[in-house]
């Protein structure tokens, strides 16, 4: 612990601080839209939505590649490609009603199918796509600690704004929509956030590993709290503990900080299982 | 079919109330499956009106039609004179208890309030409109509740609960689907009780599939079954109840195959 706080503090080493930035940042985001993800019950629509980002940084790579794009990082490639996979697996679950997750899985293979193929022909390119799929720290740059808090307040401003619709939406889809609300505007809103949320940690814990990070702190919060806003504070706290955690862990051990975040985050949640299994 | 001669048609006798519902020449199809078939209903308005029939005869439909949720293959529906979607704030929905997330985390409170929702544009309730939602739970008699958690809470209180959200926008019209369907019988009549009161100041169109203990408490009784047919309580003898009753009965019997495609449909 005490080789964690001197790396940390550091000046050479700016890489865990910039990771612990995101972590914390990004943890707002990800307990309040996580407890969305949580009870409107959308993992499978969240996950697949993730692994289309691999298609986005696939997309950005090739481009800064090929048409000596210098300033255009994976990031950028990563948002809309997050957005789009949002909306059209939006559309999908709300105009197809049968087969629906034919449809996601569909989308889900394809978005990485592209991305694989786009890093392929990227010259030049040989880092391996494991950073991306499970997190690298070392990928994090300053800059991208500002995008994050951007992005961050974003998501939590709309969120909030929206807070009372949402719950009405996630709650009872049918009774909002004979009290005129937009539910489908909602639902695609909704999605959208969750595709900014994901982006937000792909370099920390990857595409493939960020799902549980939605999904826990709120699966944990909602052990301890029966209202949707005090779920969602403590999911926030959570999701601070299980990242600052996990990195503080990965570092003397040397392992790589995505699996340990995760790791760390789901031994929680069965700690706490078995804590209320056994009181009960 | 129900070929049920006893039909009272439009005869709105009680009060110069203008119809609060009206059906013209309705059919609904789900995937070709006709579940409504040229239904015309003029529903009085203040009146307490229940809709019966077997499973599957279109009750659902019927009460979908009238709110907006679907439209009419044919015919037209018309809500206090206008299209359903034009007047969704002076109708209040009670959709059955049973459906929800039991591990939902929203309060009572939270629940009563969404019957608020499209109010505001973002952002938090005002006082106002908190104080309205703690007036309709006391009206259901659950004031005390509404702090607990929804799920948390008996059949027959998460039911008052989800009218409390249909009442607190003070609608002019209020619809239920099967209030009675998870509550016992004792909670099932008191809660029809409550729904007297309720009714005194609005229109109430209830469905049921279960109208044993209903008839003394409306004013009208729908009959549905792909057609659709309204009594004034008061004509209805004993006798004939028991024998729409039957014919009801009979009817689900006769429909079951019609009943599965349906639902399979859904």
């Amino acid at each position: 612990m005490h080789e964690f706080l001197q790396a940390l503090l550091h000046p050479d080493i700016p890489v865990l601080r910039h990771a612990m930035l995101v972590g914390l940042l990004s943890s707002v985001a990800f307990g309040i839209v996580g407890t969305f993800v949580v009870t409107r019950r959308v993992t499978f629509i969240a996950a697949a939505i993730a692994h289309c980002v691999l298609g986005g940084i696939g997309a950005a790579l090739y481009l800064r590649a090929r048409l000596g794009l210098t300033w255009l990082e994976p990031i950028h490639g990563a948002l809309p490609a997050a957005l789009l996979a949002a909306v059209i697996i939006g559309l999908v679950s709300l105009r197809a009603k049968e087969r629906e997750d034919t449809v996601i899985g569909a989308v889900w293979a394809v978005g990485m199918a592209l991305g694989l193929l786009l890093l392929a022909k990227t010259p030049g390119y040989n880092k391996d796509t494991m950073s991306y799929l499970f997190g690298d720290i070392l990928l994090i740059t300053k800059r991208d600690v500002w995008l994050v808090a951007g992005l961050d307040l974003v998501v939590v401003a709309v969120a909030v704004f929206f807070y009372n619709k949402l719950l009405a939406v996630c709650f009872d889809e049918e009774f909002a929509r004979t009290r005129g609300l937009a539910v489908e505007r909602y639902y695609l809103l909704l999605l959208c956030l969750i595709a900014v949320t994901i982006v937000l940690l792909v370099y920390l814990v990857g595409i493939v590993l960020v799902i549980a990070l939605l999904t826990l702190p709120a699966a944990v919060a909602g052990q301890f709290s029966r209202r949707m806003a005090w779920v969602m504070v403590i999911a926030v706290l959570l999701c601070m503990v299980f990242s600052t955690a996990g990195i503080a862990l990965s570092y003397p051990y040397d392992l790589p900080s995505g699996p340990t975040i995760i790791v760390t985050g789901a031994a929680v949640y069965l700690a706490v299982l078995a804590a209320k299994r056994l009181r009960a | 079919m129900s070929a049920d001669a006893r039909t009272a048609g439009s005869g709105a006798s009680e009060g110069a109330h203008r119809p609060a519902v009206c059906l013209q020449n309705v059919s609904f199809a789900y995937n070709g499956h006709p579940v409504l078939r040229n239904v015309n209903l003029d529903i009085p308005g203040g009146a307490f009106s229940c809709v019966i029939g077997p499973n599957g005869g279109g009750k659902s439909t019927l009460l979908k039609l009238i709110l907006g949720l679907l439209t009419p293959a044919e015919g037209e529906v018309r809500v206090c004179g206008e299209p359903p979607a034009n007047v969704r704030g002076r109708i209040g929905y009670t959709p059955q208890s049973a459906q929800y997330d039991p591990q939902f985390p929203v309060s009572v409170m939270d629940v009563a309030l969404m019957g608020l929702a499209e109010r505001h544009w973002g952002g938090r309730y005002t006082p106002g409109e908190k104080d309205a939602a703690r007036r309709a739970l006391d009206e259901m008699g659950i004031g005390d509740l509404k702090r607990r958690p929804f799920p948390d809470l008996s059949g027959g209180q998460r039911q008052r609960v989800l009218i409390a959200r249909a009442l607190v926008s003070n609608p002019e019209i209020l619809l239920l689907d099967e209030p009675a369907a998870s509550v016992d019988l004792a909670a099932a009549k008191r809660l029809m009780h409550t729904l007297r009161e309720v009714a005194k100041r609005m229109t109430i169109i209830m469905v049921s599939h279960d109208p044993a203990f209903i008839f003394d408490m409306v004013s009208r009784v729908i009959c549905v079954n792909q057609h659709a047919h309204i009594h004034p309580t008061s004509e209805l003898t004993t006798e004939r109840l028991r024998e729409l009753y039957g014919e009801d009965v009979r009817l689900i019997r006769h429909d079951l195959s019609d009943q599965e495609t349906d639902h399979a449909h859904a």
